[in-house]
């Protein structure tokens, strides 16, 4: 799964899911205020992560995700390190 | 008002209190909380207030029955950090423990589905995390964990054998996840339902006689996964002896209001019974 893939299919289901404006989806975009997450919506977020990317989600992993990107590259290095094992 | 997230006393002050038991045992340890006790009734405001308030407005107590009644409550609170102490520095053979619906706990162990035990601020709450040990499965406690990490870690060091993992409650939120794997591998989550700190989400539901404010989180928790639902809570009976009671555990998936109401209802007759074990300190009424 190439990077522009990865990113096409979190925004896709962010847009569906969460019913995030596709407009205020942006590389730099704080992730949490512009999803308005609360607690329950953490949750829900992991467990799309784990069924679209069939990897398992830690708490720690989430400490560094501040933007998009960050969840981005995240995504993306655990989708190429499943790959790799 | 909103409990503030901290628990009172530092570092050197605990040191001095495991030493002072370990060489001079717990007798004289409750000897010296009877003063304990008497600096925190006479000089501990806020809790004094919300303690009076709870047996005075919340149980009718006489204003003086009342004004005792707090006093014995916090010497009750001071014996059961004392205990906690003991136990989890290797003390636990001392201590005997009944059981009242323990066979609940076996029962889920042994159906490998885990659970979440929910508990309050009423008895000893630590003390059952260790009297837990003998279920077998992973055991998993929820606390606010920021401001007294360097305790908990001197604690854990005097401990014989950690009997269960800590999920500390961070405001990266990545608890939340940690809570999820957990009931996921269908291991056990300990919570509190009575608790909750500044900003977080609260539900007002009525708590003996008088509307209160109570966490929502715990019970989101507790009805999000599909995982049984179970109320402990663990009283001090005498000197060196605690009863383990456990409902029988719940399916409330998607019934956060059911959850609730029967949680509070349970709390309620646990307190009613045991007021001076009641430890929530703070203004938690609406």
């Amino acid at each position: 799964m190439t990077k522009e893939e990865v990113i096409e299919k979190i925004n896709e289901f962010l847009v569906d899911e969460f019913e995030v404006d596709p407009d205020s989806i942006s590389a730099e975009a704080d992730l949490k205020e512009t999803l308005d997450l609360d607690s329950l919506d953490y949750v829900d977020l992991v467990v799309v992560i784990e069924s679209n990317f069939g990897f398992k989600v830690k708490g720690e992993d989430f400490i560094e995700i501040k933007t998009f990107q960050n969840f981005y590259d995240y995504v993306e290095a655990k989708v190429a390190e499943k790959v790799t094992n | 008002m909103s409990w503030d997230g901290k628990t009172r006393g530092n570092l050197f002050g605990h040191q001095i209190f495991v030493f002072a038991l370990n060489s001079l045992g717990l007798w004289f340890a409750y000897f010296i909380l009877l003063f304990v006790a008497l600096y925190f009734f006479l000089f501990v405001r806020r809790s004094r207030k919300s303690v009076f308030y709870f047996f005075h407005s919340r149980l009718g107590y006489s204003v003086l029955s009342a004004y005792w009644a707090t006093y014995i409550n916090f010497f009750k609170f001071g014996q059961n950090l004392i205990d906690k102490f003991a136990i989890m520095s290797g003390g636990k053979s001392k201590y005997s423990t009944t059981h009242k619906g323990g066979e609940y706990l076996d029962e889920m162990t042994k159906n490998g589905t885990g659970g979440v035990l929910m508990s309050g601020h009423v008895g000893n709450f630590e003390v059952g995390g260790q009297l837990l040990e003998r279920l077998g499965g992973k055991i998993n406690v929820i606390m606010q964990d920021e401001d007294h990490e360097k305790i908990k870690k001197y604690v854990e060091s005097k401990s014989k054998k950690k009997s269960f993992n800590i999920i500390a409650i961070k405001e990266d939120l990545s608890h939340v996840i940690n809570i999820k794997n957990a009931l996921t591998n269908n291991e056990f989550i300990c919570v509190h339902g009575d608790r909750f700190i500044e900003g977080a989400e609260t539900i007002e539901i009525d708590f003996l006689g008088k509307k209160a404010k109570f966490p929502k989180g715990p019970f989101v928790i507790a009805t999000r996964f599909g995982a049984p639902v179970t109320f402990n809570f663990v009283i001090k009976t005498g000197m060196r002896s605690y009863q383990f009671s456990a409902t029988e555990p719940k399916l409330y998936r998607h019934k956060l209001d059911e959850c609730m109401k029967d949680y509070v209802s349970k709390l309620e007759e646990v307190v009613r019974s045991n007021p001076h074990q009641w430890f929530n300190h703070y203004d938690f009424w609406a």
